[in-house]
Formats: structure tokens, C-alpha cells, sequence
């Protein structure tokens, strides 16, 4: 029984894209993906890739995924780690690899000064919200999230 | 008159003069440990994760908004991360903020990003009425997380 990481590589594009499509349909949030596996193809393993994909592996075998990347803190004068997605197969679950691929992350914070690692998680979500707390997260319960898109973006940026 | 711009070289210590405006606001100050030095390095690096557009009042610096590259697996696409938005004191009640936010919308159109996104302390209603009405919608439902210092470390033994 061994648990291992690799960085994800662009033969990797269907396994991600199909990781993102599961984690959204945990959230009940499958209707809100517009990606193709061609989109994340080109976003992870383009010429200027902007996120990036840890795999677990258990036994060799693909066991879930964590994608993310590098943020900034204007506080701290740093680059930090930002956590867009987290997710382990669902025969995969009770052996450590949502904790493992934490650490991973946050392995790679230490090694490279980042200050810290951050995501989000939704409201409803208590059994992971009981995980990351028993990790030492604490949640930023005061924080507010705003987003401006579409049509309402387009009004924003007219001179 | 209003101008927006990109930060140039040099302009770190503005830059930490409006973070700390920014952190004063909040009554976040013992948090902010960056320096004009940082600010210079990572905004002037030879590829950048981060971004600054400048406010300027009547020629004089006035406020700032800080952004940076964001990916969003829903969308397959970057989109834009709103980091900071701040305005000097005696430069509010101008319209500067809502400057500074048209300009990261241009910016963000320019480089094809579908959406802006950012956080905003609950008891800021001041912002709040501002944002919603450029249109920004809260994204409901959701918790923001971190971990840093002790617990970080603890976490990547």
C-alpha cells in the first residue's frame, strides 16, 4: 500500500478534465462547467500554463487530484499557493489521500517561502470542512466574495 | 482629473503606502510584513504573477488596485483575481475606486479573462454598495480557508 505524487503532464488533460467534472457533480455543481478537456489541455500544459495538477497515486493507480496555482499577498510581500480544486476517487476515500495531497502543497510552500496555502470550500460541505479544520485551517468567516462577468463586466469596463 | 496606469519601476514605496492605507482601514496593520523592496521584485519580475494599475488624482498617486492571473477549472479559462483595491484618505469620496475598477474590467477584457473575482470584509458596507453597483454579485454559499504559519509548517512534515 503506497501513496505517492506526480506532477500531472499533458497526457493527463482527460484525467483532470474528468477529476473537475466529478468534484463538480459532488457539489452539484456539474451544470456550471463550460471547460473542455481541450481548455484544460491548453490552461495546464499550454505555452504559459497559468494552473497546475498534483495526481495521487495509490498503488501506482490514480486516486484523486489537486489543482491549483500561485497566488500573491500584498500583506506579506509573497507568492502563496491557491487551491482551485481538491478531489479523491470515492473508492479511494479513507486512506489519507485528501491529507496527503495537503501536504504536498504544503511541502512545496515551505520549500518555496511561499506564505500560505488558501481555498475555499462551500458552506454545506461539513464533513469537509471538519477535515481541513482538523488540519489547522481556520476558516475566513468574515470574508465576502464578490465576481463581475459577463454583461455586467462588459458595462464595467465601457470608458 | 483621474488617471489610471500601470505601476513603474520605483513606485514600490507608493505602492506600500497605499496597502498600508488599505491595512489601516481594516485594522489589519501587525499583519502587513511586505516591504517596497518585495513589491518591486515580484511586480517587476521577468514573468510577473502579479499586477498593479495606479490612480492618479490631479498628478498626484492616490490609489492603487493590485491583481493577478487566476484559473478557474469551470470556466477552462484564467480569469482575474482582484488581490487589493485601496484609496488614500484624503483622495476618497472621488470616484477613484470606481476608476480603478473599470480599468481592471478593461485590462481583464483585454486579455480575454471571463470573470473578476474577489473577497471583501462583511462589515464594509460602504464597498459592498459600490461593487454591487458595478455590478459585482456575491458568490453565495461559500467559505474562504487558509492555513499559514505554524500550521502550514506542521502540515508539511
Amino acid at each position: 500500500m503506497s501513496l505517492t505524487f506526480r506532477q500531472a503532464v499533458a497526457g493527463d488533460a482527460q484525467l483532470v478534465f474528468e477529476y473537475i467534472r466529478k468534484l463538480a457533480d459532488y457539489e452539484k455543481l456539474l451544470h456550471e462547467v463550460e471547460a473542455s478537456v481541450d481548455d484544460i489541455r491548453e490552461g495546464l500544459f499550454g505555452t504559459n500554463p497559468r494552473a497546475f495538477c498534483d495526481l495521487a497515486l495509490w498503488n501506482g493507480e490514480p486516486a484523486g487530484f489537486a489543482l491549483w496555482f500561485y497566488n500573491y499577498s500584498t500583506f506579506r510581500g509573497k507568492a502563496g499557493i491557491y487551491l482551485e480544486d481538491l478531489f479523491v476517487d470515492q473508492s479511494m476515500r479513507g486512506k489519507g489521500i485528501g491529507k496527503g495531497l495537503l501536504q504536498h502543497l504544503a511541502r512545496r510552500c515551505v520549500a518555496e517561502d511561499l506564505a500560505r496555502l488558501q481555498w475555499w470550500v462551500l458552506d454545506w460541505n461539513e464533513p469537509s470542512i471538519a477535515f481541513y479544520e482538523s488540519l489547522g485551517a481556520v476558516a475566513q468567516d468574515e470574508w465576502t466574495v464578490f465576481r463581475v462577468s459577463g454583461d455586467a463586466l462588459a458595462a464595467l469596463a465601457k470608458p | 482629473m483621474i488617471v489610471v496606469r500601470p505601476i513603474k519601476p520605483g513606485e514600490g514605496a507608493a505602492l506600500l503606502g497605499m496597502v498600508r492605507a488599505l491595512a489601516e482601514s481594516h485594522k489589519m496593520l501587525e499583519h502587513l510584513h511586505a516591504t517596497a523592496e518585495m513589491y518591486e521584485a515580484a511586480m517587476f519580475a521577468d514573468q510577473p504573477i502579479v499586477g498593479t494599475l495606479l490612480a492618479e488624482c490631479d498628478g498626484e498617486l492616490a490609489g492603487c488596485a493590485v491583481w493577478h492571473r487566476s484559473f478557474s477549472t469551470f470556466r477552462g479559462a484564467e480569469v482575474m483575481y482582484l488581490e487589493d483595491l485601496s484609496v488614500l484618505p484624503r483622495f476618497r469620496r472621488k470616484g477613484i475606486a470606481r476608476a480603478l475598477l473599470k480599468a481592471v474590467a478593461r485590462l481583464a477584457l483585454s486579455k480575454n479573462y471571463p470573470s473578476i473575482y474577489w473577497l471583501m470584509m462583511d462589515w464594509n458596507t460602504e464597498a459592498s454598495a459600490l461593487y454591487q453597483s458595478v455590478g459585482a454579485e456575491i458568490e453565495p454559499g461559500t467559505s474562504f480557508c487558509r492555513i499559514h504559519g505554524n500550521a502550514l509548517t506542521e502540515l508539511a512534515r
